[in-house]
């Protein structure tokens, strides 16, 4: 999986690219959540990432819990449809707002969104 | 911190270890690394068998260092390990005798009794590769799960109303509309209809890890391959079957099922889980080795003098459960359903067996189901008892309880269905039955809420088809129609099988709303079996274990064609729930009276207060009376009465007076035509009649009298 982010508008976009499983999991956490800090705002946009594994799930969790622990604001962008039923089924589906596109997950981070 | 214990200590080819934790058994994922624990009393060595997912030869094995066993334990913990995707085994060496009952083969990969998600089957009827030598292979599962505030609900027993189902054939069908039919997921979708229904308990039948090709076959008769369906035939006890998961094939079955879990729980539905403890998957002498045989036979299997499996279950084997080791085995078991899963209650298959000693004999006072009655862990779980084996032990009413145990009322089923069709001689059986069974249940010792009553159950046929059959049709099953029980006392209402006769069909559907009026106002736990309250139908088939298809699929296109039973499932289940004088306790025993002076039951006749119990009766009506506190704080009687006429021609049942004021009112009349048959809870219509009611043939009439 490569990893990459970029600032649009104050907020930080991460890119996933490949699939989020036990291999790729801890490096994912580790820079994602180097960026979260009070106030911070973050978009994961997951167009690129065709496969989560039950360790992406809890990755995905953990994040979406210190957003909410220290006060930042994130959302996921372009979930594809099989991963987002995944998410749905195994339960992880209410951690994240989901929007289609990069400019309303950009706007619905910058109104505060959390969850 | 850093615990020490988080480095290795021991190197064996390129993997890191360490001497494990002995408990708790299984793999355990733990920092760093995989802690793997198994017990074996008899092996003298063992070694731990690593795969890649799906990988036919494993890429590592790894003998357990034998100061690494402790005890009867061998445990290890093994370091970086790419636990997503990987599946282990263990080999034991040991003894090959078997007059001992020593079955250790050291080529054997065999399965951890513990493990906590099993791949080999992830999907279901995909066909097996029978040469690989490791069909069943044990997956490290997160047991994480972010439950919120969840937890079990711990509904009273008296107001549980149950709703099994089996979880493939439950949206199986392509009329079920739902994403991903068959599944956990699946039922999830579903759950808007189930708290429409009004039920408040699904029951599932078993969803441990089992193998639906066991003794797959083609049918001699429909040519099509039977299955093993059902799946009472355990293959791993702590895995949720990966093929009823719509992500079972990435592994997440665990985390499916705990999501349905949930969400059930939010939409107030527990959930009763089948469990199939009496035997395993293995079979008797000529069956495979897949975990238990060759970890440790002589442990976990009854085992004659010869070394011959006991077969009290039926299926080949029995498992030895009054051996301590097994005993905790399934404790273990059972306490990670309800602790990790939030699972509300069990029913256990064939729990007779559950009380047999080691070499087979019936015990006073089992441990087993002792432990269980009194587990901390299980402390406020639904224990429900299949009260019977397959070896003639047949405990109904004597099933050891502690006040804890509940039991399928094998009776109930029996006397109901007599009645039902028109047997004289069982009004006075079915006075016992309505009233909670107290000539079963010592009503001081065990209350009317260790009766499950039920007239239809997975095991026998449809309540549609109990309308509908005099016989059981069997002959998919491929067995001559030798199989499933011949003692259905079913009657086909004038013609056997589907008919377009108006007579018939309008008799037959009366027929169902009378025994579902009746289940209704038991005395009791109800149970319905999922598709009764639209009429599915098996087609005759009283057996359908092996019928992967539409004999056993939910048809929701029957829902709207009989949409009025529906309708009068519905309402009826609302209307038990709207008077708790149906659903008495120990607290507030049926046999004391209300402070009006009116018995809790009664039994009346054609005359009031005058049952006729002879061996030529056919009719039966019930007054139950309570005390009913409306939302306002006022407190007024309650009284329901039930007119029960299963004779061939129509009865005028005289009405027992009521106090002043109250007046009675109709609530259903089986004998009306939709929608007349039913009136909503708390609608009832006032009767012109105070002082009779006519009860046509073969009809029901619920009455309540109120202000």
């Amino acid at each position: 999986m490569e990893i990459r982010s970029y600032l649009k508008e104050g907020t930080t976009i991460f890119e996933l690219d490949g699939k989020l499983d036990v291999n790729t999991s801890p490096m994912a956490q580790e820079q994602i959540m180097a960026c979260i800090v009070p106030g911070c705002r973050v978009v994961i946009d997951m167009k690129n990432c065709d496969y989560v594994s039950s360790a992406g799930l809890r990755v995905l969790l953990v994040i979406a819990k210190q957003l909410a622990k220290v006060g930042g604001f994130g959302v996921l962008a372009h979930v594809l449809e099989e991963v987002k039923d995944v998410m749905q089924m195994t339960g992880f589906d209410n951690l994240f707002k989901c929007y289609d596109d990069i400019e309303q997950a950009v706007s619905a981070v910058q109104k505060g969104d959390r969850v | 911190m850093i615990r020490v214990d988080t480095y290795p200590t021991h190197k064996y080819a390129d993997f890191n270890l360490r001497t494990g934790k002995p408990i708790p058994f299984g793999a355990t994922i733990v920092p760093g690394g995989i802690n793997f624990s198994v017990y074996s009393r008899h092996a003298v060595s063992c070694e731990l068998v690593l795969f890649n997912k799906h990988d036919r030869e494993p890429f590592a094995v790894i003998p357990f260092p034998d100061e690494f066993r402790i005890g009867n334990v061998f445990t290890m913990i093994v370091f970086d390990l790419d636990y997503e995707n990987i599946e282990y085994g263990f080999k034991m060496d040991g003894v090959f005798n078997f007059n001992d009952g020593h079955w250790f083969n050291r080529e054997k990969i065999l399965l951890d009794p513990y493990a906590k998600a099993i791949g080999g089957r992830d999907i279901w009827g995909e066909e097996p590769d029978w040469s690989n030598p490791y069909q069943y292979r044990g997956r490290i599962a997160f047991d994480d799960f972010d439950w919120g505030d969840d937890r079990p609900l711990e509904l009273p027993m008296r107001d549980l109303i149950i709703y099994e189902m089996h979880v493939r054939g439950f949206t199986k069908h392509s009329s079920s509309g739902v994403k991903y039919p068959g599944t956990f997921a699946a039922i999830r979708e579903k759950i808007p209809y189930i708290r429409d229904l009004g039920v408040n308990c699904v029951e599932l039948m078993p969803i441990y890890e089992f193998d639906e090709f066991e003794n797959s076959r083609i049918s001699p008769v429909t040519k099509e391959r039977l299955l093993n369906y059902w799946g009472y035939s355990t293959v791993g006890f702590f895995a949720p079957k990966a093929a009823y998961a719509a992500t079972g094939t990435f592994g997440m079955q665990v985390d499916e099922f705990k999501a349905l879990v949930k969400d059930l729980h939010k939409n107030g539905i527990e959930v009763i889980l089948d469990v199939v403890f009496n035997h395993t998957a293995e079979g008797n002498e000529n069956g495979p080795y897949i975990s238990f045989r060759g970890i440790d036979n002589k442990t976990y299997y009854m085992l004659t003098p010869e070394g011959y499996y006991y077969n009290f279950s039926g299926c080949g084997n029995t498992l030895n459960c009054n051996n301590p080791v097994v005993r905790n085995m399934i404790l273990d078991c059972l306490r990670c359903w309800a602790a990790e899963y939030h699972v509300d209650g069990f029913r256990f298959d064939l729990a007779a067996i559950l009380g047999r000693n080691q070499d087979g004999s019936p015990m006073h006072n089992p441990p087993l189901l002792e432990t269980l009655a009194f587990d901390p862990v299980l402390g406020k779980c639904k224990l429900i008892a299949e009260a019977w084996d397959a070896g003639g032990l047949y405990q109904v009413g004597a099933f050891p309880s502690w006040g804890r145990w509940a039991e399928w009322n094998g009776k109930y089923r029996d006397d109901l269905r007599k009645f039902l069709k028109g047997d004289e001689g069982f009004s006075g059986a079915v006075s016992q039955r309505l009233s909670g069974s107290p000539d079963i249940y010592n009503r001081h010792y065990r209350g009317t809420c260790a009766s499950i009553n039920f007239i239809t159950c997975h095991d026998g046929f449809t309540l549609m088809d109990l309308v509908s059959y005099n016989g059981k049709h069997n002959e998919a099953n491929g067995e001559n129609n030798n199989d499933g029980g011949n003692d259905n006392h079913s009657w086909n209402c004038g013609f056997e099988g589907q008919t377009s006769d108006e007579g018939i069909n309008f008799l037959r559907q009366k027929q169902i709303k009378n025994a579902l009026s009746m289940l209704m106002l038991s005395q009791g736990v109800p149970m319905i079996l999922s598709g009764d309250e639209f009429g599915n139908t098996q087609y005759g088939n009283n057996n359908a274990y092996c019928q992967d298809n539409e004999i056993s699929w939910l048809d929701w296109n029957l829902l709207n064609r009989n949409y009025d039973m529906f309708n009068f499932f519905k309402k009826i289940i609302e209307f038990r729930k709207m008077h708790p004088c149906l659903k008495s306790s120990e607290e507030n025993d049926y046999e004391t009276h209300v402070d009006n002076g009116y018995p809790r039951i009664s039994w009346h006749g054609t005359r009031a207060w005058d049952a006729d119990f002879s061996g030529t009766s056919r009719l039966l009506a019930m007054l139950s009376c309570g005390n009913n506190t409306g939302s306002d704080g006022t407190t007024q009687y309650d009284f329901v009465y039930m007119a029960m006429n299963m004779h061939w021609e129509m009865h005028g049942f005289e009405l027992p007076g009521l106090p002043e004021g109250y007046k009675w009112h109709v609530f259903a009349n089986t004998d009306a035509p939709a929608p007349n048959d039913v009136w909503g809870a708390g609608k009832e219509v006032l009767l012109d009649n105070q002082s009779e009611f006519l009860v046509g043939a073969r009809s029901v009439a619920v009455l309540v009298g109120k202000l």
